[in-house]
């Protein structure tokens, strides 16, 4: 009986049915809800676990200064500091300040990166002219070199146009082209519209520009937006960018590096509960888009074979 | 006749470079470039300035290169950088990669919530490095952090985390094991392309689930797994943002201090010096890269070729 119920385990769902013996039923049930209710034990477990993170991130944004050194998760007196959170929206907060240098760079580069890498694409999958190919494998290349070896040399060259200081080095750079993998995504994207179509177009008497425009972008629409989220996350996460450009104190701090001026392991003064709710609000409108397009996210994650 | 279709070709020439004209200036501009300019001041020994084609500093030949061999105060902290991003390398990666492989063969079922259950994982990857470092930061700290208590209270206390040298990569170890969804993603994206009927014929010839996991999942997960290692050890290279957040100035002892954390403390004083660093790792880079696509070739790559 033993051998007989361990045997129907290994089989598929649908097939285990006819091979159980009628007079079993009773036990094989009890077995298979002994199974469910362990893997739903286990999933349980491992979501405590990869939540942990948020849970005690919010917790302790809204600890009072005071119960901060007393290392808890809970106040033990029940209050709900609210404090951290309206100390960062007040007017004229830093935080304010860092939120709108961000989103300015940020509302750039999720437009921007999916309009001219699509273009670039374009022209790589749908145009024939000499040097194609060429240019092509020089733009895969350079997915090759790790971005420190032109992260300071550009700051020399930034120096001459005058641009530290500014968020100029943080957007137009990114406008030249929206980078190789996206370029490459685009184009493994756009190989598969039907050239028919886009001749089709052209015996109507459209330019190739208006093809592009017209028939070409609408078509792309989940890539634009896979690559519009991705853009926005980067420029939203970038550190090393702002570190590297922007003094400490400029105007034009992004939250990124302000998080790191304020509450990083430079500043002793940090108390753990402003710097956890200044998380939460950072963390926030990641997981807010993800949530919204966690369908295209998934399904270009599946295509690309890429991570976020 | 002739010129006519002359005519248009050119027409065709121009506009497929219109299209791409702006990759192309800004390879020109924003990587050829900088990296010209990094490859030749590396030969050089200069401080940070401003960019110019004719103030290169003293020229040094090689000296950049193997005053990582030769100088203390260099070498030192080029091998405990190496060192450290090495051993994290060596230890994270392979255990990363069989826990999230583990991780997606146990969560590839049909089961009532399994979607949601599968972003919940996902989630902690959506925790910007910056602010993720802080709450580490702020969290493991001995004296006042919240862990220490924690973990006291399951009857685990006393971990040292980031204050000493021994602890400080475990510590980091543990701290990734949070973004294991990430990889576990590409796992399930790839189990979900083996063909269900190998399995149904593995179940007629008797084969168990451990059998079936070893002799079909894997082999057919192989492309993956390279693919996953690729990108682990290059990104392990670059290492910067989570680190530079957890700890001031690569840690105890220098017990964090990862490779581009090193170029980094370094490339105000030592601009050629640092260059040099940088172009190491794109060749360390590069070569591991074409090891592993090397290796890669025996492996079985799926019906497709």
């Amino acid at each position: 009986m033993n051998e007989q119920v361990a045997i129907s385990e290994e089989l598929p769902e649908k097939k285990r049915e006819p091979l159980a013996p009628k007079q079993g039923g009773a036990q094989k049930k009890a077995v298979r809800i002994t199974k469910k209710v362990v893997i739903y034990a286990a999933l349980l477990l491992l979501a405590v676990f990869f939540l942990f993170p948020f849970f005690v991130m919010f917790c302790i944004s809204i600890l009072t200064d005071a119960e901060v050194f007393q290392q808890v998760l809970f106040s033990p007196t029940g209050t709900i500091e609210l404090g951290n959170y309206t100390s960062i929206f007040s007017a004229g907060s830093n935080y304010m300040r860092y939120l709108g240098n961000t989103l300015q760079v940020a509302a750039i580069l999720t437009v921007g990166i999916p309009l001219v890498s699509s273009m670039c694409a374009f022209g790589f999958s749908k145009l024939h002219f000499h040097g194609r190919n060429v240019v092509y494998s020089i733009v895969l290349g350079t997915l090759m070199i790790p971005s420190v070896i032109t992260l300071i040399p550009l700051y020399t060259i930034y120096a001459k146009l005058g641009w530290l200081n500014t968020l100029l080095p943080l957007w137009v750079p990114s406008l030249f082209g929206g980078g190789a993998t996206n370029i490459f995504l685009m184009r493994q994207f756009m190989r598969g519209i039907p050239n028919d179509l886009l001749d089709a177009a052209k015996i109507d008497g459209a330019n190739i520009f208006r093809i592009y425009v017209t028939v070409a972008l609408p078509l792309c629409v989940p890539i634009l937006l896979y690559v519009g989220y991705q853009s926005f996350v980067g420029a939203w996460n970038n550190f090393i960018g702002p570190m590297t450009y922007l003094d400490s104190g400029s105007k034009f701090t992004t939250l990124a590096l302000g998080m790191y001026i304020d509450f990083g392991p430079v500043n002793n003064n940090a108390y753990a509960n402003s710097a956890m709710a200044a998380g939460v609000v950072m963390t926030l409108p990641c997981i807010v888009l993800f949530i919204f397009f966690q369908k295209y996210l998934i399904e270009g994650v599946a295509v690309t074979g890429l991570k976020a | 006749m002739a010129k006519i279709k002359q005519k248009i070709k050119w027409k065709e020439e121009l506009t497929g470079w219109a299209f791409i004209l702006p990759v192309v200036l800004g390879l020109a501009f924003f990587t050829a470039i900088p990296l010209l300019y990094a490859f030749i001041s590396s030969f050089f020994e200069t401080r940070l300035k401003e960019f110019s084609w004719t103030d290169w500093g003293t020229f040094v030949g090689f000296k950049n290169y193997y005053k990582n061999f030769t100088v203390y105060a260099y070498s030192s902290t080029f091998w405990k950088s190496m060192e450290v991003t090495f051993v994290y390398a060596l230890v994270s990666i392979p255990l990363q990669l069989v826990l999230s492989f583990l991780l997606a063969v146990f969560l590839n079922r049909e089961i009532k919530g399994i979607k949601v259950i599968r972003a919940l994982y996902y989630l902690p990857i959506l925790i910007p490095p910056v602010c993720n470092g802080i709450l580490w930061n702020q969290i493991t700290n001995v004296n006042y952090g919240v862990m220490n208590n924690l973990l006291r209270a399951i009857g685990l206390g006393g971990w040292q985390w980031f204050e000493t040298a021994a602890t400080s990569l475990p510590s980091l170890v543990f701290i990734s094991f949070f973004n294991l969804g990430g990889s576990m993603i590409l796992w399930l994206a790839q189990l979900k392309n083996i063909p269900k009927s190998l399995y149904e014929s593995a179940d007629l010839d008797g084969a168990n689930k451990f059998l079936q996991l070893v002799k079909i999942t894997v082999p057919m997960c192989a492309p993956m797994i390279l693919y996953n290692l690729v990108m682990s050890i290059i990104g392990t290279l670059q290492t910067y943002d989570l680190v530079a957040t957890l700890v001031n100035m690569g840690g105890v002892q220098d017990s964090m201090r990862f490779y581009v954390l090193n170029i980094y403390l370094q490339y105000k004083g030592e601009f050629g010096y640092a260059c040099a660093l940088s172009f190491i790792l794109f060749f360390i880079t590069a070569a591991l890269s074409l090891i592993v696509m090397r290796f890669s070739k025996d492996i079985y790559y799926g019906e497709e070729g």
